[in-house]
């Protein structure tokens, strides 16, 4: 796909803990009315409204409307994702490709601070044959981590990696959350939350918001010199059951960026993609990530991270956000994902700018263990 | 961020009850745990071996009722681990699960897909992957998700 769609300006809200201070709505309210002034538009330039968030974590049905006033969507065509944030972006994406709208604001937010994490994740399960055996994230994380590793021979030590790389990169992301560097004895020596995984291999729990501004060929160059083109897409969901999966390799992921690369021409990832920004909601699942999308052989996600070549300065830079180990705001980790990249081929990332960025990946992900997955190819100008 | 301000908060405390229909087969699947059996499912079309049985195979897209439903053995093989080292709310009782405690996830003989349970073990170097385990079944069993509390590991003399 060449040149259909354009992001044309995106906005973040720092990520904290808790910002007991700001409502859902004034939360969102911020990255809208930001996008607004930074792109010299007012809420009648917008033509359709998409948001992704969840209803458990924002503990009302049908959330959406709780940020209708936000996002200005009163009276004015609007819909939205229950899930990851990059599905958002997709759904936006889809009213420009349909011809009827020539602005589209996708947004998506998060208080984990205001709900119970672990009992909305304990949700996620059915209610009849696991949700009562004390199943998480975490807990499948654990399991996860243990049937790779044990696979493949991947070490603590190369888990680690993972960790200090991202809290590193987070630092020089006036975004991010967590801006403490980690040593790796940091890393391996926090206590155990699920072998064999550690506390600091997993992120924390974030409050924030993101949002950006879609629109067509025609009006992209109105808004902006260098506006961001989706290039390819592709998504694919595993199976529900974590034990209907072949819970060694990201399956569902490996099917999503084969079919995303083709669309958007990708033959050789390392050398055809600048930067990546994915959803790795814990240590040894972004060396999991790495070969699902091929960065690496099966396998081989531990020596890949050991080669450096991930790091903000290696050939295929991931996460130079500090990803979700840095900023972990449930259900717009995706979108997150999207704007960073914005940012990195606007040439826009300031301080974690990756030099010359012209084709970027951004994946979103649902549920527990990458169920559903949501690859995004992106190219600047 | 505000820690001065007078924090002011409004209490709102809700049950959300759900009566949630769970088929056929979850029906028979609790019915059999009652006499102490492990039942999955298998497809008509592929023999893909279910556990927990399903009503439709992914394979195949094919339908699996209650028919198709076969008996496994209470042994398997663990294809991996983790002990669960943090605290947190036990969605049965609104109390803390205490902790630590282990957590396997194991083919049954005779099925094709893993399951996952407990595991009376909570020191991970007594785990080892293509270990044996067995379900450990109440006494007086209720037909009920915990008629299994927990597997055990078989040590390697018992076999």
């Amino acid at each position: 796909m060449d040149k259909e769609v354009a992001i044309v300006g995106c906005t973040q809200t720092k990520y904290e803990a808790d910002k007991i201070d700001l409502t859902i709505s004034e939360l969102v309210f911020e990255v809208v009315k930001k996008l607004h002034n930074d792109l010299g538009i007012t809420n009648d330039d917008v033509g359709c409204v998409i948001s992704g968030s969840n209803d458990f974590n924002d503990g009302r049905t049908i959330a959406n409307m709780a940020i209708q006033d936000a996002v200005g969507s009163v009276r004015k065509s609007e819909s939205r994702v229950s899930g990851d944030g990059a599905f958002a972006y997709v759904y936006g994406a889809m009213r420009i490709l349909s011809g009827e709208y020539d602005t589209v604001l996708v947004v998506s937010h998060s208080k984990c601070s205001e709900g119970d994490q672990f009992l909305i994740n304990n949700s996620i399960f059915d209610p009849y044959y696991q949700r009562h055996l004390g199943l998480d994230q975490i807990s499948s994380a654990g399991l996860m981590a243990n049937m790779y590793m044990s696979k493949y021979g991947v070490s603590e030590e190369q888990a680690a990696k993972v960790v200090v790389k991202n809290r590193k990169n987070a630092i020089n992301n006036p975004h991010a959350h967590l801006q403490k560097e980690v040593s790796m004895d940091e890393v391996l020596s926090s206590p155990m939350l699920a072998y064999p995984l550690k506390e600091l291999d997993f992120p924390p729990y974030s409050d924030g918001a993101v949002a950006m501004l879609l629109t067509n060929k025609e009006k992209a160059k109105r808004f902006t010199n260098t506006p961001v083109w989706l290039k390819g897409y592709a998504s694919c969901t595993d199976a529900y059951y974590l034990g209907h999966r072949t819970m060694t390799d990201l399956i569902g992921l490996e099917f999503a960026a084969k079919e995303a690369y083709k669309m958007a021409k990708i033959k050789d990832p390392v050398r055809d993609l600048d930067v990546a920004e994915v959803f790795e909601a814990f240590s040894t699942h972004e060396l999991m990530i790495y070969e699902a999308l091929d960065f690496c052989d099966k396998g081989e996600g531990g020596k890949f991270i050991d080669s450096g070549e991930t790091n903000i300065n290696g050939t295929i830079p991931v996460n130079p956000s500090g990803g979700v180990l840095s900023s972990n705001v449930a259900m717009a980790n995706g979108l997150i994902r999207v704007a960073e990249i914005t940012s990195q081929l606007m040439g826009a990332a300031e301080d974690h700018q990756i030099p010359n960025a012209k084709t970027g990946l951004a994946y979103g992900m649902n549920g527990i263990c990458s169920q559903g997955n949501c690859v995004l190819i992106f190219g600047g100008e | 961020m505000g820690k001065k301000e007078k924090e002011f908060q409004i209490k709102w405390k809700t049950d959300l009850p759900y009566r949630y229909s769970i088929g056929k087969l979850a029906v028979k699947y609790f019915e059999e745990l009652k006499n102490k059996k492990i039942m999955g499912s298998k497809c008509p079309k592929c023999d893909k071996r279910y556990m927990p049985p399903r009503a439709v195979c992914a394979n195949c897209f094919i339908e699996m009722t209650v028919e198709d439903m076969i008996e496994f053995s209470p042994k398997g093989t663990l294809v991996g681990f983790t002990v669960v080292n943090y605290p947190f709310i036990d969605p049965n009782t609104g109390g803390m699960r205490p902790f630590p405690y282990g957590y396997g996830i194991f083919k049954l003989d005779g099925a094709d897909t893993y399951m996952m349970h407990f595991v009376d073990e909570t020191d991970h170097t007594k785990f080892k992957i293509g270990q044996r385990v067995e379900a450990v079944f109440k006494e007086k069993t209720e037909g009920d998700i915990y008629d299994i509390p927990y597997f055990r590991l078989i040590k390697e003399e018992e076999e």
